[in-house]
């Protein structure tokens, strides 16, 4: 195994991770914090959202917001946590080899006795584990958060839904892989990769409002990560299934470009 | 090919035909010559030439439109990763991890090739002068470049292919360097060593191979190559002397006097000029090495550099 490669890439980017996980950890306790207020008025609050124009009550899903498992939807997992996840995903994606070839480290690392397969899969593992590392941490922060302000929901789907947020982060990390590869350009990999994920998540809030939008739907990363609302229903096999197999495809095209690609100067 | 490939009498470089496109765009067209095991081979050109194109395909950085390079007997399109435990390689425009200490990226360089190497890299540093313990970003472009060829040497590898390798480096460095090209090449490594300008290569390098736009102009002993290209020869007499005789000499061209100094530029063998001299008096002769750039022209003088081919160099 790579272990030096795989120990380097999480040392050089210790202080970028550090801050997302205490970021992830921060929003999660402040929405933890408030939800007993909300809950303790319940009856206003539910009246103000259904005094919201339905519109805006379908685009941030504010079903059932007043539980504890509705309220940690609208407030964490249709919006801050998994554009997080997708940001850090395609920040590492984008940088995997992109970075090292656009400021010449490439230049040495690709001339070691180690084949271009290994060097970018190695990259691949690193950033799945910087995801699956910030999931856990999100988990473990809202399982523990949960307990102590009494939100009846179980450590399981707390975690489905972090795990599927992680997911849909690889998804788009596997994209900043590919055109990276692609191009050689870590900022138009990381350009496109966030505007996808950006496209990607707006489609998916406007649905409910656009048919034309809604008949995407079926198709879009969002719907398969957050569609079947993991945070009440638990992991579902097909979900994870879409959102896996379809990085793996990506991460597939990305070893193959990368190993054909010329490394320019 | 014997196990471990430096068989001798076979090249452990082999460039054939070797040529790279950018889309429509020449990179390097036609190249084709031979490194042999303990060999140390110039290669020179002038900036932009293409001969960090051609290293970066014989690397495996660029992948190869059509011919072929092969090293130590392992096509290097298809030779499996490992053929690159053998090879030390200084790239042209080197940078490295900034973030990390002089030791550590060594270290980090050693554990990817499978090792820890920590006497030979502490050896190698200690004869180049290099403070393992200051991060990268704060070393001056000379101290990087001692990093640079510190990883190129540390696996003791079978061929080295240094890409302007002395670029930063202080006369005193550059001498410990070539001290450890003499070492690899008594042990039997072959050495291709690029550079454009010709006297970084001229005590080190027996042949070289000279390319220009791409195309490769010629392969030759330094020791010939310099024999036909023009120069410049000081001859100095007891008086004054006339200059048209010397004109009219084979090879002289471009003769002029000042007071008892007649300075020529002259190509090929020196014999008429010399027995001229000699029948005057001559009191002191002295030949200029010529320059890369005078190369080029005797190289290329009567036509398009372009239209010139190694096969036309024969007869030159």
């Amino acid at each position: 195994m790579l272990t030096a490669l795989l120990t380097k890439s999480w040392r050089d980017h210790w202080k970028g991770l550090a801050s997302w996980a205490g970021g992830l950890i921060a929003i999660a306790a402040i929405q933890l914090w408030v939800y007993p207020s909300i809950r303790e008025s319940s009856e206003g609050v539910s009246q103000m959202i259904e005094s919201f124009p339905q519109a805006m009550q379908e685009v941030f899903r504010m079903t059932d917001y007043t539980s504890g498992p509705g309220f940690l939807n609208v407030e964490l997992f249709s919006f801050m946590v998994p554009l997080i996840l997708i940001a850090v995903g395609v920040s590492w994606g984008a940088a995997a080899t992109a970075e090292e070839e656009h400021r010449g480290t490439a230049d040495i690392l690709l001339t070691l006795p180690v084949s271009r397969v290994r060097i970018i899969v190695t990259k691949m593992i690193a950033t799945a584990l910087v995801l699956l590392g910030l999931c856990i941490i999100l988990a473990a922060t809202l399982i523990i958060g949960t307990r102590l302000v009494n939100i009846d929901v179980s450590a399981a789907n707390l975690f489905a839904a972090s795990f599927s947020c992680a997911l849909l982060g690889m998804l788009f990390a596997s994209l900043g892989f590919l055109i990276g590869a692609l191009v050689g350009r870590p900022g138009i990999a990381t350009g496109v990769g966030i505007a996808l994920g950006i496209a990607a998540f707006v489609l998916y809030s406007l649905a409910p409002l656009v048919d034309t939008f809604d008949a995407v739907t079926p198709v879009n990363p969002f719907q398969w990560a957050l569609g079947g609302d993991p945070i009440s229903n638990g992991l579902a096999l097909s979900s994870v299934g879409w959102l896996a197999g379809t990085s793996v495809v990506i991460l597939a095209a990305s070893v193959l470009a990368f190993n054909r690609r010329d490394i320019s100067t | 090919m014997d196990a471990d490939g430096v068989a001798a009498g076979r090249p452990s470089i082999c460039l054939a035909g070797l040529t790279k496109y950018y889309g429509h765009n020449l990179g390097v067209e036609d190249l084709t010559f031979d490194v042999m095991p303990g060999e140390v081979f110039g290669f020179l050109g002038p900036n932009g030439a293409g001969k960090t194109t051609a290293i970066r395909m014989i690397v495996g950085l660029l992948r190869i439109t059509r011919g072929s390079a092969t090293v130590l007997g392992a096509d290097v399109a298809s030779a499996p990763a490992s053929l690159r435990h053998r090879i030390g390689y200084l790239p042209g425009a080197l940078v490295l991890y900034g973030n990390l200490t002089g030791g550590e990226y060594l270290r980090f360089l050693a554990r990817m090739r499978g090792g820890a190497m920590t006497r030979r890299i502490n050896d190698l540093s200690e004869r180049l002068n290099l403070d393992l313990t200051r991060h990268i970003h704060d070393l001056s472009k000379g101290n990087q470049q001692k990093i640079g060829v510190v990883q190129a040497f540390m696996h003791s590898p079978d061929v080295l292919i240094l890409d302007e390798p002395t670029a930063g480096l202080d006369p005193i460095v550059q001498r410990e360097f070539e001290a450890l090209i003499d070492e690899a090449q008594q042990q039997g490594a072959a050495i291709l060593l690029s550079s454009h300008v010709l006297s970084e290569v001229d005590h080190l390098a027996g042949r070289v191979a000279i390319i220009d736009e791409g195309h490769l102009l010629v392969v030759e002993d330094i020791a010939s190559l310099k024999r036909r290209a023009l120069r410049t020869i000081d001859l100095d007499f007891p008086q004054p002397v006339a200059t048209a005789p010397f004109a009219v000499i084979e090879g002289v061209t471009d003769v002029r006097s000042r007071g008892s100094q007649v300075t020529c530029t002259m190509t090929g063998e020196e014999t008429g000029l010399l027995r001229h001299a000699v029948d005057l008096g001559v009191l002191s002769v002295r030949t200029h090495e010529p320059s890369l750039d005078q190369i080029f022209f005797s190289l290329v003088q009567g036509g398009d550099r372009r239209a010139h081919r190694p096969a036309d160099e024969v007869v030159a």
